[in-house]
């Protein structure tokens, strides 16, 4: 049996709190500064560390989601690109024997595939179909920012905190 | 798309072809090409260490020798915290001021980490503390060390000036994001913000040395191609993955630019959190945070100012922007304290770049420095990256009105 994750990380937090913090010289601001934030930044870590994985999936079915859209109105090279690499990472992301940085690579690269389907959008000269394009790309994103949002949600920096769901909530909102 | 822009190893570890492609797809101003160039350069060289201390204070004195006229001393030399951007330290000075009298002053060291959450050059930040000396208060820029020869990095040293960016009892986050104003402190500070932001847009750099800025043509949107490439050159440089709303919204602006209709100096990041003001008279001592300054378009300064994600609430809840305007009686003082008018379409364009170019620096610039670990403060520009999603959803309501309203390119 290994520690948990949450386990280590909340021993962390106190020893950041309890020992080290309290022995750094009070004139010493950027390390007392820094000191607060790795304790704080712990504790953002154990609230989204169970949820990376899911996060990271559902961020593959979104960007899935984009491409499907996208395509339709995108010169088929493009599209065709975008597809194949859509494909490969739908099947990483139903597999479990895959790392956290794998699925962030074939995120990463549909991630590119949408950019360069956006920028061939943009270069038909069709306002019809970049009006659709922006459609797509505006509406599923919100989807994706309100987990952003809430996985980074204890920074502070949020001036809407009302409309900030927890990120269970926000992995289970239907896109 | 050129897939070379888009390949995260050269982003890691530039090769001068690709490089050379970066400038050439986005041309900018000389020395801001300058400055996002000598970042690529010196990313090559991995993780930066640590300062040493001692050995500053030793390349501190040498610096100065060169410079000051009769004895001096330096002391106390301390890192001085509360910025998100550059390293600085605080130090005792006592000289011989201006060859006349001596003065024992305080003095800020500012230096340029091997990474910054945004990339400038240390005279364009000289020039415009000198040049705008006259019109609004500023520290008293002394001594710039603009290669980093001497003192280790790209380095400008000013006068310390009292002063403090929050209430006494009060807390914000990194950087000064979140102070909140009570309104007696509203009342004082606001008029002194407009009065400053209006002297500030009406210069134009006349009889001062801004050989180190490139001056837009007024009737061309020369201003506006110059910001797009600057920030969209970062992007390509600095992100760890593509975001679709982020590529959406440099179409946009770049389908819908306009002219330049007047000439103006940009502070662009005039905030509350960039100024400190004498907490007993409540009167402003200094504006700060010179290091993005620009010439160009005025909307920008106000469009920045009044993004939500600087805003805090008031004792009903109600918004603030930048913590003590409400967002038409700021723009009604301004126009009548700058004898400007505001266009609200171009406003409404500026408000989509501000938040485009603020994820640029979190989500792009501080990840990007804090992941290879260049920067003196790592952690705190990870953490000042959870403001790039505020941002992002703003830029997605943003863009869903104004496309909305029919202005798609």
């Amino acid at each position: 049996m290994q520690p948990s994750f949450d386990l280590r990380i909340r021993t962390m937090i106190k020893a950041m709190n309890e020992v080290v913090i309290p022995a750094v010289d009070s004139d010493n601001q950027a390390a007392l500064d820094q000191a607060r934030l790795v304790a704080a930044s712990l504790d953002m870590l154990i609230e989204q560390i169970d949820y990376a994985h899911w996060f990271e999936i559902a961020d593959i079915q979104l960007m899935n989601r984009m491409i499907s859209a996208l395509t339709e109105i995108t010169p088929t090279e493009t599209a065709d690109l975008a597809k194949a690499v859509a494909v490969t990472a739908m099947q990483a992301a139903s597999r479990h024997e895959v790392s956290l940085p794998e699925i962030r690579e074939h995120t990463r690269l549909l991630r590119d595939r949408i950019s360069d389907l956006i920028e061939s959008v943009g270069m038909l000269n069709d306002p019809k179909k970049l009006a659709q394009a922006n459609e797509i790309i505006l509406k599923l994103s919100q989807p994706q920012l309100n987990r952003e949002r809430a996985f980074v949600a204890k920074t502070g920096f949020d001036t809407s905190p009302e409309t900030l769901k927890s990120i269970r909530e926000a992995l289970e909102q239907k896109d | 798309m050129n897939n070379l822009v888009n390949n995260l190893a050269l982003r890691e570890n530039p090769t001068l072809e690709w490089i050379e492609s970066l400038r050439t797809k986005y041309p900018t101003e000389r020395y801001v090409d300058g400055a996002l160039t000598r970042k690529l350069m010196r990313r090559k060289n991995g993780p930066a260490e640590v300062t040493d201390k001692a050995q500053l204070l030793s390349k501190l004195r040498e610096f100065l020798s060169t410079r000051v006229e009769g004895d001096f001393k330096i002391s106390n030399l301390q890192p001085l915290t509360g910025g998100a951007s550059k390293e600085q330290y605080v130090f005792e000075m006592d000289w011989i001021h201006k060859g006349e009298q001596r003065i024992r002053e305080r003095m800020v060291l500012r230096r340029e980490p091997a990474e910054s959450v945004v990339e400038s050059d240390r005279l364009r930040e000289f020039q415009l503390l000198s040049g705008v000396s006259d019109i609004v208060p500023v520290p008293t820029a002394y001594w710039l060390d603009e290669s980093g020869d001497e003192l280790g990095s790209p380095s400008l040293i000013y006068a310390f000036v009292s002063g403090v960016q929050k209430p006494p009892v009060g807390t914000s986050n990194v950087t000064g994001i979140g102070i909140e104003f009570n309104e007696s402190y509203r009342d004082a500070l606001g008029p002194q913000v407009i009065e400053y932001l209006a002297n500030i847009h009406r210069f134009q750099g006349e009889g001062k040395d801004f050989s180190a800025f490139d001056f837009p043509e007024v009737g061309t949107t020369q201003d506006i191609d110059w910001q797009l490439n600057w920030w969209s050159r970062c992007w390509q440089e600095d992100m760890y993955e593509a975001i679709p709303l982020m590529t959406l919204a440099e179409q946009w602006l770049r389908a819908n630019r306009r002219p330049l209709d007047h000439l103006s100096l940009v502070h662009s990041d005039y905030r509350t959190g960039n100024y400190l003001f004498d907490p007993d008279t409540r009167k402003i001592t200094a504006i700060l945070d010179w290091e993005l300054g620009y010439f160009g378009d005025r909307h920008f300064d106000l469009a920045w100012l009044l993004m939500s994600v600087f805003a805090t609430p008031d004792e009903n809840g109600k918004f603030l922007y930048s913590s003590i305007f409400r967002r038409e009686a700021f723009i009604d003082a301004y126009c009548e304290a700058s004898g400007f008018t505001i266009e609200e379409d171009r406003l409404r364009y500026y408000t989509v770049f501000a938040l485009w170019k603020g994820a640029i620096f979190t989500l792009g610039a501080a990840l990007r420095a804090a992941g290879g670990l260049r920067s003196h403060q790592d952690v705190v520009l990870c953490w000042f990256a959870g403001l790039g999603y505020p941002f992002c959803e703003y830029l997605r309501k943003e863009l869903s009105e104004v496309t909305h309203l029919g202005k798609a390119g």
